[in-house]
């Protein structure tokens, strides 16, 4: 049985919407403005919960050591992903050549959604957002990488950024909670694999997936 | 609703979640009568209610975190009693363990919804409970 780590917060954006819709006019726009920062702050609470809530699950959560089809897997996450980021024009390629892997299914797919969430995110403020998934089968595992033409970012902060809770970029301005890359670091270690980057700032990143064809678990 | 006497039962040991439900429940103008049962035991004391003559609700929202007695325990109950079984048990949790979804079903829940945080999204949760177990579905007689 999981903690009700959000029952307060249910009450605070309830509270506050009803505040909102039904004393409108006892409120001023100082108090109105406050109000709506009380929903946005409760919102990010939520979503940090849950992202930890994901990262500790990583940890008790029984490995699987499951046949997994790349190519079917990789093309099922993009196109979901494509459907949740219809609005933002966001042209994305899928180069994957397939192969056949035993891995954790869940770790993995947990992993690419994090890395196009990572760059659907960072791709926002650019005039022709482009996400390009692609897959290379090396002698004992797989590559997978996403690659965005996004913001980027300067090398010398490559390791913090897989730390939990570590963020480049003021939250105003991309909003997130600092633990989606670190649950894949987690989970690639947890499949005996590695995640990695290259970037520049102002010219896009790729973020990789190193997993051995034959996953094993690996207590971290 | 079909039968406009039949209550709603509310098994929720959180103050502002049972009242926040009950408002989204009348802003979506669902006037049936609400019943409350804020613990594990206010809840299996229905059953003797039921069966001394009361109304059964046209079904039950049932929290899984509840003092005294588990929301499972309470489900267990409801669902091996015969003036219980029938009548519908929505499991409405923040819970998303795959373990308490599994025993859930396991123990005969009818659905099982996660809370929304957001209090617009838990007005389509609760408009659409209605629709489905109150208007929708049919139970058996």
């Amino acid at each position: 049985m999981a903690h009700d780590l959000k029952a307060p917060l249910r009450g605070i954006d309830g509270y506050s919407r009803l505040l909102l819709e039904d004393h409108l006019a006892s409120l001023n726009d100082e108090g109105r403005a406050f109000l709506k920062t009380i929903q946005s702050s409760s919102g990010e609470m939520s979503q940090l919960i849950d992202d930890l809530l994901e990262y500790s699950r990583l940890e008790r959560r029984e490995f699987k050591s499951d046949q997994v089809e790349l190519g079917p897997l990789i093309t099922t996450i993009v196109d979901q992903k494509k459907r949740e980021a219809t609005d933002t024009g966001i042209d994305f390629i899928v180069n994957v050549n397939g192969g056949s892997i035993v891995a954790d299914p869940n770790g993995l797919t947990q992993s690419l959604r994090n890395y196009l969430d990572n760059a659907v995110k960072f791709t926002r403020k650019v005039s022709h957002p482009r996400i390009e998934v692609g897959s290379k089968e090396l002698t004992e595992k797989f590559l997978v990488w996403v690659r965005d033409n996004g913001v980027g970012f300067d090398m010398k902060y490559h390791d913090r950024i897989f730390d939990i809770f570590q963020r480049l970029n003021p939250s105003e301005q991309y909003p997130g909670t600092g633990i989606g890359l670190a649950i894949v670091r987690k989970a690639m270690e947890r499949m005996g694999g590695k995640a990695w980057a290259q970037s520049k700032p102002g010219q896009g990143a790729t973020f990789y997936l190193e997993i051995p064809k034959q996953s094993r678990q690996f207590d971290l | 609703m079909k039968d406009s006497l039949s209550p709603i039962l509310i098994v929720e040991d959180r103050l502002t979640d049972l009242d926040l439900t009950k408002r989204a429940f009348a802003r979506q103008r669902i006037s049936n009568p609400i019943l409350e049962a804020r613990d594990g035991e206010e809840a299996l004391a229905y059953i003797d209610k039921w069966e001394g003559g009361e109304h059964r609700p046209v079904f039950i929202l049932l929290d899984l975190g509840l003092p005294k007695i588990s929301g499972l325990e309470v489900l267990r109950k409801y669902k091996s009693h015969p003036i219980s079984s029938a009548i519908p048990v929505i499991v409405v949790t923040t819970s998303t363990e795959d373990q308490d979804i599994a025993e859930a079903y396991k123990l005969g829940c009818n659905s099982f919804i996660v809370k929304p945080v957001e209090f617009n999204k838990f007005m389509e949760v609760a408009s659409q409970i209605e629709i489905y177990w109150g208007a929708l579905n049919t139970g058996p007689r």
